[in-house]
C-alpha cells in the first residue's frame, strides 16, 4: 500500500528522531530495568548512598579502657573515626566507584598524622587514601552493603597543652563527601 | 516531488535526527547515576596543669615544668625569733585524657652556712595545710615524690591539691655562747701574811649571723606527665 504523501514526512522525521535517540541513549537499559516474566514488567534499578553517624574510638594500645564518643586526646594517643555509609546497587550489570571529595581541607595539629581506609561489609580493606586528597575511584563495587570509611589519627608528636587557657589543638577532618558513581568499565563491561 | 520539497524534507529529517541524537546523548549522561553523602569530624586535645607555692598562693610551673618556693631572710628572722618554724606549701595538679602527672620535691642540697644551715630542716608531705605545725612529727625518711594524677582517662578541670611542710628547728647558732673568767690575785700584806682576792667577769657571745644576710633557699617542685604503663 502506498503511503499517503501527507504522512510521509512526519513518519520519516519520527523515524529519524527515534534512530538518533536510540543511537545516543543505548545504555539506558544497563541500569534502568529488567524485564521479567510474561507480563514484561519493567523494574527500575537504584544506586544510592546513605550515611550513619560518625563514631570516634580511642585506639591507643596502652589504654586498657578505650574511650568512645567525644573524648580528649593527648600526646601518644591514637584514635579512629568511623564514617559508616550504606550503598545500594540494585540492577543488572551495575557497577560503581566509591570515591571521596573534600569540600573543606582537613587540618591536623603539628605532630599529628592521619590516613584512612575503606572497609567493605566484611571489614576487608578495599581502599586507602591520604586525608584531603580527592579520589573519585577509591574502590569499585558491584554490590551494595554497609561500608565504613575509617580515619586513623596518630597523636605521637602532639605537643602538650599547659593550662585551661592554652589553645585547644583540634584535629579537624574537614568536610568531605563520599560518592558513589556508576561506571561502565571493569569486569563485565569490556 | 519537486526540488523545493526535497530540500524541505531533507532539512526536517536532519533536524529530527539531530534532536533525537541530542536526546540520546542526554540519556547517556543521565544514565550514569551518582549519589553522595557528606561528613565532618573533629576531635580536640586535653591539657595539663601544675602549680606550686605557699598555701593559696601557688604559681604555675614554667616551661621547664618547675615551680619553686623560696625561703630567705624573712623566714630566717622568724626562725631566729622563735627557734622553730613551720611553712606549709601547696601543689595543684591536673592532667586530662590518658596522661597521668607526677612530681618530685627537691629541697636545697645544702641549706648553706647561715641560719637555716644551722637548723634542722625537714620537708615532708602532710594531709592538710593545718597539719603543718612546729609540733608535727617528721617522718624518718619522707618521700619527696608524688603521683597525684593517674594515667586513667580524665576530663577533670579541678586540680588535685596536695600539701607539704617545711619544719626548721634552731638549737643554737655555731658562733653563739658565753664567756666567764675568774681572776685570783695573791700577795702578802704588810704583816707578811698571805692574802688573796678574786673576781669574776662574764660575757654573752651573740651570733654574728644576721637574718638579713640569709641567702635564698629554693625548693623546686618539678612535674612530668606519663602514659599508662609508664
Amino acid at each position: 500500500m502506498r503511503t499517503s504523501s501527507k504522512w510521509r514526512l512526519p513518519l520519516l522525521a519520527t523515524a529519524a528522531l527515534a534512530a538518533g535517540a536510540a543511537l545516543g541513549g543505548g545504555t539506558l537499559a544497563l541500569w534502568n530495568g529488567t524485564a521479567g516474566g510474561s507480563a514484561a514488567t519493567i523494574v527500575a534499578g537504584d544506586l544510592a548512598i546513605a550515611s550513619s553517624d560518625l563514631a570516634w574510638e580511642e585506639t591507643s594500645p596502652d589504654v586498657a579502657s578505650p574511650q568512645t564518643g567525644t573524648f580528649l586526646v593527648r600526646q601518644g594517643d591514637t584514635a579512629a573515626a568511623s564514617f559508616p555509609f550504606h550503598t545500594v546497587l540494585d540492577g543488572d550489570n551495575l557497577a560503581a566507584n566509591i570515591g571521596v571529595a573534600w569540600n573543606t581541607a582537613p587540618s591536623l595539629p603539628a605532630g599529628v598524622t592521619g590516613t584512612y581506609v575503606v572497609l567493605d561489609p566484611d571489614e576487608n580493606t578495599v581502599a586507602s587514601g591520604v586525608l584531603g586528597a580527592d579520589d573519585a575511584a577509591l574502590a569499585r563495587v558491584t554490590t551494595g552493603g554497609d561500608y565504613v570509611l575509617r580515619v586513623t589519627l596518630d597523636f605521637a608528636g602532639l605537643s602538650d597543652r599547659f593550662g585551661a587557657g592554652s589553645a585547644v589543638q583540634t584535629a579537624d577532618l574537614g568536610s568531605f563527601d563520599v560518592t558513589l558513581t556508576q561506571i561502565r568499565s571493569g569486569e563485565g563491561f569490556e | 516531488m519537486n526540488r523545493t520539497h526535497a530540500v524541505r524534507d531533507t532539512a526536517v529529517i536532519g533536524i529530527a535526527a539531530t534532536i533525537g541524537l541530542a536526546l540520546g546523548v542526554g540519556g547517556i549522561t543521565a544514565a550514569y547515576w551518582s549519589d553522595e553523602v557528606g561528613f565532618t569530624g573533629e576531635i580536640s586535645s586535653g591539657y595539663e596543669y601544675f602549680a606550686a607555692g605557699r598555701v593559696d598562693a601557688t604559681t604555675p610551673a614554667d616551661s621547664a615544668h618547675s615551680a619553686t618556693v623560696t625561703i630567705g631572710a624573712a623566714e630566717a628572722a622568724l626562725l631566729i625569733d622563735d627557734g622553730r618554724l613551720a611553712i606549709p606549701m601547696q601543689t595543684d595538679s591536673l592532667s586530662q585524657g590518658n596522661k597521668g602527672l607526677r612530681y618530685t620535691v627537691s629541697p636545697p642540697s645544702s641549706w648553706g652556712t647561715g641560719i637555716f644551715g644551722s637548723a634542722d630542716v625537714a620537708v615532708f608531705p602532710v594531709t592538710a595545710a593545718a597539719d603543718c605545725t612546729v609540733d608535727a612529727s617528721v617522718p624518718a625518711s619522707p618521700s619527696h615524690a608524688s603521683t597525684p594524677v593517674t594515667a586513667d582517662y580524665s576530663t577533670s578541670t579541678t586540680p588535685t591539691t596536695e600539701y607539704w611542710c617545711l619544719i626548721a628547728t634552731l638549737d643554737g647558732l655555731p658562733d653563739e655562747g658565753g664567756y666567764k673568767n675568774t681572776v685570783t690575785a695573791t700577795a702578802k700584806d704588810p704583816s707578811q701574811r698571805d692574802v688573796s682576792a678574786n673576781d669574776t667577769w662574764s660575757a654573752n657571745v651573740t651570733s654574728a649571723l644576721d637574718p638579713a644576710d640569709e641567702s635564698n633557699h629554693v625548693i623546686s617542685f618539678t612535674y612530668e606527665t606519663f602514659r599508662p604503663g609508664e
